[in-house]
């Protein structure tokens, strides 16, 4: 015998990330989630925190800097990543005589968790001789799959 | 007695299909989708400028791509929309070489994540569009997955 379950009523199994955690305290672990209510992502409780996952996750997207930087990102708690690929961010020109003549690279990480586990963005390296990045709200995206 | 719990069940309903687009990029009008292929599980279908989707939980991208000559700056932006709604998720952009004062951020892909309770269209629509700007359809395409409601 085999029984499946009705699939409607169920959990979401996809989540849209938007937003930032905290550019002052390099977190670019995203704060907004889509739909509101999804009961296996919990979104970073505090500006220096994680977002945590409560099984299986697939997770892809790009922050964005509102300041020049040329620098790698990802996720620091790399302990348990199963597959893991850093992006990297390469701002120019942003300045009041630059108008919004902005060039954002976006490059994207993409992470596999095989269980529950806590997800931090962050600026993991950077190029020295330029200030950035400062972690800003309105176009980061992230696409998380539910995968089991 | 085997039993799944449902999100395993929707992880593995879950199906994608690959857009091809053309048209002349102009503010606040769609370009024109083409099924490419899609899975067996989903199969979306086209009407003039409409993705058509039968309910599910969607997320979807779309990658914008343009001609552009050396001494060029133009660019486009872009957005999901759903058909008779609003846009839907954060917006795409060309690879804009510094153009002062036009446009905001270099983003290549828009993104958005959509619930169909009983189906409904959506497009993507050109948010900005510099004159003269030329699709490069051959690089233009979209993706979306579906896992059923």
């Amino acid at each position: 015998m085999s029984y499946n379950p009705a699939l409607s009523g169920g959990d979401n199994a996809f989540c849209f990330l938007t937003g930032v955690t905290s550019a002052g305290n390099n977190n670019a672990t995203p704060d907004t989630m889509e739909p509101g209510t999804t009961p296996w992502i919990t979104l970073p409780p505090a500006a220096t925190s994680a977002m945590s996952t409560t099984g299986a996750v697939l997770l892809r997207g790009v922050p964005s800097s509102s300041a020049v930087c040329q620098a790698r990102f990802g996720d620091s708690m790399t302990g348990t990543n199963d597959l893991y690929e850093q992006g990297n961010i390469f701002v120019i020109e942003l300045s009041p005589t630059a108008g919004y003549g902005v060039e954002r690279s976006d490059d994207e990480m993409v992470l596999y968790r095989s269980a529950a586990a806590s997800i931090k963005i962050q600026e993991l390296g950077r190029l020295t001789a330029i200030p950035g990045p400062s972690w800003e709200s309105t176009y980061p995206r992230y696409f998380a799959f539910r995968m089991g | 007695m085997t039993y799944e719990p449902e999100p395993l069940l929707k992880f593995g309903e879950m199906g994608c299909a690959f857009f091809s687009f053309t048209g002349t990029p102009t503010a606040s009008n769609p370009l024109t989708p083409a099924v490419v292929g899609s899975s067996t599980s989903f199969s979306p279908t086209i009407s003039g400028n409409d993705i058509q989707l039968p309910a599910g939980e969607y997320v979807l991208r779309f990658y914008g791509a343009i001609t552009r000559t050396d001494s060029s700056f133009d660019n486009i932006r872009y957005q999901w929309r759903e058909v008779g709604g609003a846009l839907l998720g954060k917006e795409g952009a060309s690879n804009r070489e510094v153009s002062t004062g036009t446009y905001t951020v270099s983003l290549d892909s828009c993104d958005a994540r959509l619930d169909l309770a009983s189906g409904g269209s959506v497009q993507v629509e050109i948010l900005q569009a510099d004159a003269s700007v030329v699709l490069d359809t051959a690089n233009t395409h979209a993706v979306i997955w579906r896992v059923p409601t």
